[in-house]
């Protein structure tokens, strides 16, 4: 549980550093909007991220 | 029943509510007419004749709403056909004291009250009728924010003197204690050893060392009732035989949430210090210092600036700012679902 818990928050980090510049996602949501450019391809890369998420809870 | 969105009604015992909803889209229109306000004047032209203050009631939405908060403030009385959704959504400080707010105040209105507003205020919290949002000082204030059930429709009190009242909010919400005690602290500019115990472990512990009882003859004056052995939760075993005897730790819940909460608090009160005056650049930087829930307080921080100066984020800035606080969310739930896998409480 703890490994495979592990690993999901590490995808999770890893997919957030990637759409939004930093894995923690520190100083991105500023007041008046956002202070990066998010490309329209992080999102899909978030939505495959996230359905992948489910699988190792099924069986 | 049906439900709005405003709440649920038993169109069985309220059939005056079935005959307004039937009839509401041919009523003319009603509203305030005092026009003391902008919004209260301008609301007349906007709305017309279909969006009508009764229609408002039966849709309660939230700008209708804070309309009609305001136009409450202005001294104008709604009939006694509608006590309870009135009673509900609208006259939250109905029965508190206090100056009517300015129109520029933002997002909630404000107002000012004395310690007689204040102690009414805590009347109201001990009645169940409002809830506590936030309670915090500054050098010469102290704010109260109390949220409606409609969002947008609460109301911040706010007292000068910055000296909370006797009877204090904690009498009734537990929670509040840190808060009010912060308050104190920072508002009063009282020193925090001032406070007993020096503000560190809610009078819960009558001894600054929380294990004397166990080494201190029985002369010693008991401990507080707190430290009985009811409200005392002994670990069953030792944790490493032989080292540390069974009923070396002994905890009671409330003085470790509280240990807790003084800590996270301690914490805030350092960011709140390093924000006072800060810039904006810098102010938003900081409430990522604030545990683990970095993201969302940058969004919480970004949406109070952005209410203050009355802007608004554009639109398509929407979905990358949820998306991310989604998937703080979730990174924090696997680690907290990690952690608790590895505890022994959970085996």
């Amino acid at each position: 549980m703890h490994a495979a818990t592990g690993i999901l928050r590490e995808r999770c980090l890893r997919v957030a550093a990637a759409c939004f510049g930093h894995r923690l996602m520190m100083d991105v949501i500023v007041p008046g909007g956002v202070a990066r450019d998010v490309a329209r391809k992080a999102y899909r890369r978030c939505a495959r991220c996230l359905a992948k998420f489910a699988t190792p809870f099924r069986s | 029943m049906s439900e709005f969105p405003g709440g649920e009604f038993d169109f069985a015992r309220e059939p005056w509510l079935t005959v307004l909803w039937s009839w509401g889209s041919c009523w003319p229109w009603v509203g305030c007419f005092c026009g003391s306000t902008p919004s209260c004047s301008a609301s007349q032209g906007r709305h017309g004749r279909r969006g009508g203050l009764l229609r408002a009631d039966v849709h309660p939405s939230a700008s209708c709403l804070r309309r009609a908060s305001t136009c409450t403030d202005a001294g104008w009385t709604v009939s006694a056909t509608w006590p309870k959704l009135w009673e509900t959504h609208v006259s939250l400080t109905d029965h508190i004291p206090h100056r009517p707010c300015r129109p520029r105040d933002r997002p909630w209105p404000r107002s000012w009250v004395g310690e007689d507003g204040w102690r009414a205020a805590i009347d109201q919290l001990t009645t169940g009728r409002v809830t506590l949002l936030g309670l915090w000082g500054e050098p010469a204030t102290v704010h109260m924010a109390l949220p409606a059930k409609i969002p947008d429709c609460g109301r911040q009190l706010r007292m000068r003197g910055g000296r909370i009242p006797e009877r204090r909010c904690a009498t009734t919400r537990r929670r509040c204690d840190w808060s009010e005690r912060s308050t104190t602290c920072s508002a009063c500019a009282q020193p925090a050893r001032s406070i007993p115990d020096g503000g560190s472990n809610h009078n819960v512990w009558a001894a600054v060392f929380r294990l004397a009882r166990l080494r201190r003859p029985a002369a010693q004056p008991t401990p507080s009732s707190a430290t009985k052995a009811r409200d005392c939760i002994r670990s069953p075993s030792p944790v490493h035989a032989g080292i540390i005897e069974p009923g070396h730790f002994r905890f009671t819940a409330m003085a470790n949430i509280g240990a807790a909460g003084a800590a996270a608090r301690l914490r805030a009160q350092g960011i709140e210090s390093l924000m006072a005056g800060a810039s904006l650049d810098r102010a938003a930087s900081l409430p990522a210092a604030l545990g683990r829930q970095r993201c969302r307080l940058c969004f919480a921080f970004a949406r109070a600036v952005e209410a203050a100066l009355d802007a608004q984020a554009p639109a398509r800035r929407g979905l990358p700012r949820a998306l991310m606080a989604e998937l703080e969310r979730l990174a924090n739930h696997f680690a907290t679902s990690a952690r608790s896998a590895t505890t022994p409480l959970s085996r």
